[in-house]
């Protein structure tokens, strides 16, 4: 599929269907960095994670991502919403340091999930969240970090397309093709994943025995 | 492709099990420190400034740092020896350090070069003239004990102050990531920031929250340059630690902070007998 460009008003046009539309922009005041980090730090670092960037590096480029937008002056409200501005702005590091480091994809830490799994009170919920995020993140790990990033703003982070495109710079349709591939792909590695997995995810017990049901 | 169907999670087409999954991964949240990462930004940022992450970075790094007073001087040193201790043990905080120097230290010495004024000299010469170069340690790697004297306004008793001051013995070495101890170093790290933003614009509080630290962190690898900020604030707010300072010298003779404890307690005498000729 050939890309066209697209402007931001051509996008809210495609994209209304099946997205949520960006909220008006009817203030063009400035979101400061202090401001941004306390609504969007714990998200700038889920999105870091999920593109493969490791535990041990996240939160220095969680504060490389605010550096860069305090360098920027800040969110300047506009087609690009704040979540999908940082998130490109993480991309950009992430990619950065991929180059730097030789690596064309990485695959995520899935320790780093089990800490957001820990959340959960109840421990058989807490491994079956568990077990849901690990699935998600192999088959996230599957993507380039390109479709990845596409994929986690739209499908978990619930990004409008026209802002993804608007942060990332890119036209409408690339982001478009990206989410296709990405979904076609991330379905297939979920579903074969789920195909090993030992019992489906909605069931109430591990089949293999674990520490809560061995021996019964 | 002109259209883009809905998404999976709302997609009665996709797999359950798909949707499952998603759904829990959208409702997961990460346990990031928010306090403790905003003050490293803060840092950063503003450097000892005290510019905040919400003004315009109009200014450069080299040029927010012209106004010459305790807090700006400290802090350009503090950086510098965080940068040493952690750059001893190969932190994982490397990164961090690595801004925060950029953002407040100068190469342009930012503070008046102090002259060699009497009260300097009489408070030079009360810290450090009679303290034999022996009872000095001789070997950061080697932890030595020292007893400190409680100064005003410490809030301890003057008859029981003495207690013995002992670096801990893995000073300089590298917390693992992610570790209780990593952690516990960047809250620390984080909690100096806040000390040192406090200096300039609320002595007292940055003094309140000094010793609180003190008494969460004890004499932990930050521990001196908590100690040098809490004297600094009692200076800052009108108050002479003299006996604190004195002990803190004593202490940590090679810390890069004595000189600035100096220069301010010296700057305090210059003003005491300004203020008395003047009358």
């Amino acid at each position: 599929m050939k890309d066209m460009p697209a402007t931001h008003h051509q996008a809210a046009e495609s994209c209304s269907t099946g997205t949520a539309a960006p909220e008006p922009t009817s203030s063009t005041a400035r979101i400061g960095v202090a401001d941004l980090f306390r609504a969007h730090a714990a998200f700038v670092a889920s999105f870091l994670k999920r593109l493969g960037v490791p535990v041990s590096e996240t939160d220095d480029l969680v504060q490389e991502v605010f550096l860069v937008a305090h360098r920027k002056g800040g969110y300047v409200p506009g087609p690009a919403q704040p979540r999908s501005w940082l998130g490109a702005i993480a991309v950009r590091l992430a990619r950065s340091r991929h180059r730097s480091a030789g690596r064309n994809r990485e695959s995520a830490d899935l320790s780093a999930l089990d800490r957001m799994a820990a959340t959960t009170a109840d421990p058989m919920v807490g491994y079956e969240v568990q077990e849901s995020l690990h699935r998600v993140q192999q088959a996230l790990n599957t993507l380039d970090l390109e479709h990845r990033a596409v994929f986690v703003l739209y499908e978990i982070e619930g990004e409008a397309c026209q802002a993804i495109a608007a942060s990332l710079e890119v036209p409408l349709g690339t982001v478009y093709s990206r989410l296709h591939y990405a979904r076609q792909r991330f379905e297939k590695s979920h579903t074969a994943l789920l195909a090993q997995a030992p019992t489906p995810s909605t069931s109430p017990l591990p089949a293999t025995p674990t520490r809560w049901n061995k021996g019964r | 492709m002109s259209k883009i169907p809905p998404r999976l999670l709302d997609d009665p087409n996709a797999p359950a099990g798909l949707r499952l999954d998603l759904e829990r991964a959208r409702g997961a949240v990460d346990n990031y420190d928010v306090t403790a990462g905003l003050a490293l930004l803060q840092a950063s940022v503003s450097g000892s400034t005290g510019l905040d992450v919400d003004g315009p970075p109009s200014l450069s790094p080299a040029d927010r740092l012209g106004t010459p007073n305790i807090a700006a001087t400290a802090s350009s040193t503090l950086v510098k020896s965080l940068l040493v201790k952690l750059g001893i043990g190969g932190s994982a905080l490397g990164g961090v350090a690595l801004a925060v120097a950029t953002a407040t230290y100068s190469p342009v010495p930012n503070t008046p070069t102090p002259s060699p004024s009497r009260p300097k000299r009489v408070v030079e010469e009360i810290y450090l003239g009679p303290a034999p170069s022996t009872d000095r340690p001789t070997s950061s790697s080697t932890p030595p004990s020292v007893t400190l004297k409680a100064g005003t306004p410490t809030g301890h008793q003057p008859g029981d102050t003495a207690h013995q001051v002992t670096l801990p013995a893995n000073r300089g070495a590298r917390p693992k990531p992610g570790t209780s101890e990593d952690v516990k170093l960047r809250a620390e790290v984080a909690n100096l920031a806040q000390i040192k933003a406090l200096l300039r614009s609320d002595p007292n509080e940055a003094y309140r929250r000094a010793e609180q630290a003190h008494s969460r962190f004890g004499r932990s690898l930050l521990y001196p340059e908590r100690e040098a900020l809490a004297i600094l604030a009692l200076i800052a707010s009108g108050q002479a630690p003299q006996t604190r300072a004195r002990a803190f010298i004593r202490a940590y003779p090679d810390s890069p902070l004595k000189a600035r404890i100096v220069n301010a307690l010296a700057q305090q005498l210059d003003q005491a007998n300004d203020d008395k000729e003047k009358q």
